[in-house]
């Protein structure tokens, strides 16, 4: 039943992602000749976004988010930019496609057209262009890219119902707020929206299960990362070599034993020589499941699987440094609105990644002017349009006028939530903030600088030179980002300062090294064509190199990677169990007991206890057990979850409250004959207590059954 | 032939001429080119030769006969006010009717007092969609049938009638499918009141289009005959079978769907004595064509009615009952709704009577006014509408009276359940909300239905387009951001717009109803 539910919620965001961006912007405007497909699907991705982002705060604030709203926006967009193409008012576009629709309807009444002729020719023709575009090959390249990021990004949420990291716990909590029209949440203050939105207008379009949509989108975010990775690769050198490399490479990027010589590990201290201590540890003395995020690609891989908003933003980071560089060269206002587009659609995503991309646009500058195609003036002046897509995109920090009390204290500092989390996500700051906020941010995170990584460093600084004395920008601003990108993730080994976290910092690290990787092979490719005139030899090369790699791909099913992959933040079953009841019984007649964090889940649709607040209130003796629902849930997990909420962990031990559950249930079912096992799986069990009507009713009465 | 041989054919079919533009336009209708007055009548252009004619009539060259005018029946006037009243609100029989008796007995023909409410948000989305579906459907074989009725062919008139029901029967069941579809894909509501809805929808939307047929023939007396005996098979399936109320409500709405339609038919075959088949009836594009206005002007008016109540249950804002679907009956807005009715329906009476005098004042009238004294007619006419709007403001007071004093009257029936329904804040600001609105709304109605009149469909098409696209951006707007039953502000500022840009047509029509009169006969 989860498999069809996934499949579901798969389709109906993938439908919903298909209108917005791709639909949508094709019945509103031609795409411009100047842009490439692919292009032109960034451009649309980043104005929709922030279209969206901007549209959805303000259908917030009003509380009229809801199908037909966003139907009127999509319709409005298509109405006025077609009425603008064809340089006539909006009304008289209606009123001339009015005219049309009745002529043609009152044709095909009159047998005038055939509609059954028309429909079979439009498809023939659609299968007549589906088999041409099916010859090219790019379309083969970039269907085997998306598949196998596909299957590595999907895995997760197919295979279990928790939403992986805990942060999406909290995302969806923050939906539920948008849902009843609350855009910031008074306790934790404003954020960045834009995935929100997104989301919110997915779950409009297509009522999809909110639940199943924080759990499946993160891995659309992750696709989307792939396919920008293969579009930079492919961009730079033109080549679908370079792009199918890249792509599949960082599509397999898993992490693991098998692949921890590519971004080794991280340790966050406040000791030095401790770090260094660990960092040179091989895999198989760390511990995957205690040591946290030791082990950065597989934490990168990971947040590609699980719904964040970083993850997001990234997919535009490429897209963006490529549109101002093109900009650069041709002048272009729609390279610039891409540019400004993905910008703001950045900013509105997460703020964080504002930084990578400003690092990317100063090498994207750099190697404009190595091609000498702009002067520093013109610099300036594109950076002024940057900051000003990054405003249009930070409105969200308009709230701060209302709620500055963010994370519950008086001012934002270093010590609001706000605060240490601009200092945690750049350490570049906390010099001006005064030291560290709070404790975490004492502590230096130390990341190991790989032979890996060292060797991609220096084929990037041999291809970069290479590529200034031939005036090639793309291939200037690919080696800069690596060697700028690998910089950040030493910082901290080679005493320079850490300008992004460096665990934020692997995933764009990756995505260059990938994308640097497809490029290194396609030039290969082309020096063995030149050299040995051998184009099947010159094949050969990216399918060793792939094969090769593949070899460090761990087994994503496999014990090691399902044990630190799955269930993250929660056993699935106690997800599952949410899932479940939403689609079974009618809303508000059930109540759910579990250790805590489902009560996002739950919101909206049910009644949710925390054990620990259920254990103190209600005696297993009671009769009837006073929760004026039908219908009550109790989760129990078998073997406690090593996870365990920050806040309450001082109070409850996760084990104690599971434990004590167990002996409530236990003894509620020797008193009670209304309780029985509704689902059990290895980890959780959760006992139905189910009340009839007229027991129900004796209740709300006073009286005893 | 020569001009005078002309000219005497000329005012043999039009008797006395009002000028030389009615002779002008009866020498197109009879096939006259300007090239046959240059060729045959030696005129410049037809007008000339129009002119020309009229000269000569007033000269005296061609004999007349002046049609006499239609006798007007001796009646009393207050009588005839009172008969054309209370034909007005005749339409709101059935609906007192069924109030009477869910206060009575607690069950209604689609409502009931002890109706799950699951059940009851099921029927009321049914009713909704019916009403409006229906409504452009209901329009078009009123205004087609009546169109051959008034011509003297009632056998295409009921050939008509019948064809257009059966089209609409079959369309209205043909949208369930992309509804049952939408349901599945988008999973909006359950399917046990996705069900309910939709067997409600089909019953009640056949029985709208009954009543239209019902309309056609003017027997509205047996809206009130159909609805008593629905009542009754009710009221005998709940109280005597002991059926559970929803099957008691489908026998209601079955049994008022059979004996709508056999007293459609039967009176529909009567005033075609029994000829069954029209010679040479319009082709099916024809007949769709001359409606479509109609249809469309339906189809808005009935979904402007219902609007507000629709964005009103779809949200759950400031809602304590927790509406666990999109779509939840609110019955305290439905209820102050409901109420405020009683305003429509006092005022539609004096609005039926301002417009069954203005259309039997008006070809007697025009006839009688030379195109000289054109002015004199349309300021006449004016001054008439101001009085008729006088007559209405003063209805709007009684009404609202009424309305109110019906509110209080309730508020002491011994019904703890419906005086806390009553007393509840949002039904008291829906109430007032409402019976204002409701004012505006006939006013609108009076309007519209002077355009109607003088076929001037298209603005009135336009009023409510308008004014429902107000209705539902203020309403929908309203009720989100404050509370569900500020929807009802949707509802006072479309009737508001509705009557101002209605009104404004309507002005227009008359500052011009010389040419419009011509143009709507």
């Amino acid at each position: 039943m989860y498999w069809l539910l996934g499949i579901d919620t798969v389709l109906r965001i993938a439908a919903a992602m298909a209108l917005l961006f791709v639909i949508v912007p094709a019945l509103a405007w031609k795409r411009p000749a100047q842009l490439g497909r692919m292009e032109w699907f960034w451009w649309n991705l980043g104005a929709g976004l922030t279209l969206l982002t901007l549209a959805g705060q303000l259908f917030t604030l009003l509380n009229i988010a809801s199908f037909l709203t966003y139907a009127i926006l999509l319709a409005a967009i298509i109405l006025f930019c077609r009425a603008y193409r064809r340089g006539m008012g909006p009304v008289q576009l209606i009123a001339g496609g009015y005219r049309g629709v009745i002529l043609f309807a009152l044709n095909v009444a009159d047998g005038r057209i055939d509609l059954r002729a028309r429909i079979e020719t439009a498809a023939r023709d659609i299968a007549r262009r589906i088999s041409a575009q099916l010859r090219n090959r790019s379309l083969a390249v970039w269907a085997a890219i998306i598949a196998v990021a596909a299957v590595t990004r999907f895995y997760r949420p197919f295979a279990t119902a928790n939403l992986g990291f805990s942060d999406t716990y909290v995302h969806l909590y923050l939906m539920r707020l948008l849902d009843a029209g609350r855009q910031v949440d008074p306790a934790w203050g404003p954020y960045p929206r834009g995935m929100h939105m997104l989301l919110l207008a997915i779950e409009r379009l297509t009522n999809a299960d909110p639940i199943l949509l924080m759990n499946f989108f993160g891995a659309f975010s992750g696709v989307l990362i792939t396919i920008s990775v293969a579009y930079a690769a492919r961009r730079v050198t033109r080549s679908n070599v370079a792009a199918f490399v890249a792509g599949l490479a960082f599509a397999t990027m898993i992490g693991g034993a098998s692949q921890y010589l590519v971004m080794g590990g991280s340790i966050s201290t406040v000791d030095r020589t401790y770090a260094r201590s660990i960092l040179m540890r091989s895999y198989a003395e760390m511990d995957p499941v205690n040591m946290g995020e030791f082990d950065v690609l597989f934490t990168a891989f990971q947040r590609q699987t699980s719904t964040l908003p970083q993850e997001l933003a990234i997919v535009l980071l490429f897209p963006a440094a490529l549109f101002l560089l093109d900009w650069f060269r041709e002048r272009d206002r729609w390279r610039l609105t891409g540019f400004a587009g993905c910008t703001a659609a950045i900013a509105a995503i997460h703020s964080g990644v504002v930084v990578p991309l400003a690092l990317l646009c100063a090498a994207a500058a750099v190697a404009a002017l190595i091609e000498r195609v702009t002067n520093v003036r013109e610099i300036a002046r594109i950076a002024l349009s940057g900051a000003a897509a990054v405003a249009l995109g930070s409105t969200w920090i308009l709230g701060f006028i209302r709620y500055h009390h963010a994370g519950g204290t008086e001012t934002i500092s270093a010590n609001s939530h706000v605060g240490s989390t601009a200092l945690y996500y750049f350490p570049f700051l906390r010099p001006f903030a005064g030291g560290n906020a709070g404790e975490a941010p004492t502590q230096v995170a130390y990341a190991t600088l790989t032979p890996f990584l060292i060797v991609m460093v220096l084929i990037a600084v041999v291809l970069g030179l290479r590529a200034a004395r031939a005036r090639d920008g793309s291939m200037v601003w690919l080696t800069l980002t690596v060697v700028i990108f690998t910089l950040t993730h030493g910082a901290s080994s080679l005493g320079i300062p850490e300008i992004v976290e460096v665990r934020r910092n692997v995933t764009w690290l990756a995505m260059a090294v990938a994308a640097l990787l497809g490029v290194t092979i396609s030039i290969i490719v082309s020096i063995v064509i030149e050299m040995a005139k051998q184009p099947r030899l010159a094949r050969a090369v990216p399918a060793v190199v792939l094969a090769a790699w593949a070899f460090t791909v761990p087994n994503l099913f496999g014990t090691a990677i399902r044990t630190q992959l799955l269930d993250y933040s929660g056993y699935g079953g106690t997800a599952l169990a949410v899932v479940r009841l939403e689609h079974d019984f009618q809303p508000f007649t059930w109540t759910l007991v579990t250790y805590g964090q489902e009560y996002p889940m739950v919101l909206g649709t049910g009644f949710h206890v925390a054990a620990a607040d259920f254990l103190d209130r209600f005696d297993p003796a009671e009769s009837p057990l006073p929760i004026p629902t039908p219908l009550v849930f109790i989760a129990v997990e078998k073997k406690p979850h090593r996870f365990q909420i920050n806040t309450w962990s001082a109070r409850f031990d996760r084990g104690a409250i599971e434990e004590r559950l167990q002996t409530w249930c236990t003894l509620y079912r020797m008193t009670h004959s209304d309780m029985g096992v509704w689902q059990e799986d290895g980890n959780v069990r959760v006992y139905a207590i189910r009340r009839t009507a007229q027991v129900m009713a004796r209740m709300a009465d006073g009286r005893t059954p | 032939m020569t001009a005078d041989v002309l000219g005497q054919e000329v005012i043999d079919r039009i008797g006395m001429p009002k000028d030389a533009w009615e002779i002008a336009a009866q020498l197109e209708v009879m096939g006259l080119r300007d090239e046959d007055a240059r060729n045959r009548y030696a005129a410049l252009d037809l007008f000339e030769l129009a002119r020309v004619i009229d000269r000569r009539f007033r000269s005296g060259v061609y004999p007349f006969v002046v049609e006499g005018e239609d006798p007007v029946p001796h009646r009393n006037r207050v009588l005839r006010f009172l008969r054309r009243y209370l034909a007005g609100i005749v339409f709101a029989m059935p609906m007192a009717l069924q109030a009477a008796t869910m206060l009575l007995w607690g069950y209604g023909i689609w409502g009931a007092v002890d109706l799950e409410l699951t059940q009851g948000s099921a029927i009321a989305l049914g009713f909704i969609a019916s009403y409006i579906v229906a409504g452009g459907f209901s329009q078009s074989i009123v205004r087609r049938g009546l169109f051959y009725i008034y011509q003297k062919e009632e056998v295409l008139a009921r050939w008509a009638a019948m064809r257009g029901w059966w089209i609409a029967v079959r369309t209205m069941l043909v949208l369930l499918v992309p509804a049952l579809l939408a349901n599945a894909l988008f999973r909006i509501l359950p399917w046990s009141m996705v069900v309910v809805a939709a067997a409600f929808y089909a019953g009640l939307g056949v029985l709208w289009l009954n009543w239209a047929l019902i309309y056609l023939v003017r027997k509205s007396h047996w809206f009130v005959i159909v609805t008593a005996m629905a009542l009754g098979a009710v009221l005998f399936a709940g109280k005597v079978l002991h059926l559970a109320p929803i099957f008691a409500n489908t026998v209601g709405v079955i049994t008022a769907d059979v004996l709508s339609f056999a007293a459609a038919s039967w009176q529909l075959r009567r005033i075609a004595r029994g000829r069954a088949e029209p010679v040479n009836p319009p082709r099916l594009v024809v007949l769709v064509y001359s409606t479509s206005r109609y249809f469309v002007y339906g189809l808005l008016f009935n979904a402007f009615l219902f609007a507000d109540r629709v964005i009103a249950w779809t949200t759950p804002v400031g809602r304590q009952d927790f509406p666990p679907y999109p779509f939840w009956l609110s019955v305290r807005y439905e209820l102050a709704m409901d109420l405020a009715l009683v305003v429509a329906i006092v005022m539609s009476g004096v609005v039926a009577v301002t417009i069954e005098r203005f259309s039997e004042e008006l070809i007697p009238m025009e006839k009688r006014t030379r195109s000289e004294a054109v002015r004199d007619f349309i300021n006449e006419h004016r001054d008439i509408g101001r009085r008729d709007g006088y007559w209405l403001v003063v209805a709007a007071v009684i009404a609202v009276a009424a309305a109110v004093a019906v509110f209080a009257a309730l508020q002491r029936v011994a019904n703890p359940v419906l005086h806390e329904a009553l007393m509840a804040r949002p039904t008291m600001a829906v109430f007032a909300a409402a019976t204002i609105g409701y004012v505006f709304f006939m006013f609108a109605v009076r309007n519209l239905l002077l355009l109607l009149t003088i076929s001037r469909v298209q603005d009135a098409v336009r009023s409510v387009a308008i004014a429902l696209v107000v209705n539902v951006i203020a309403g929908f707007v309203c009720s989100r951001a404050f509370h569900y039953a500020a929807a009802v502000a949707g509802m006072v500022a479309g009737s508001i717009v509705m009557m101002l840009v209605a009104g404004r047509a309507v002005r227009r029509t008359l500052d011009d109803l010389d040419y419009h009169y011509f143009a709507a006969f």
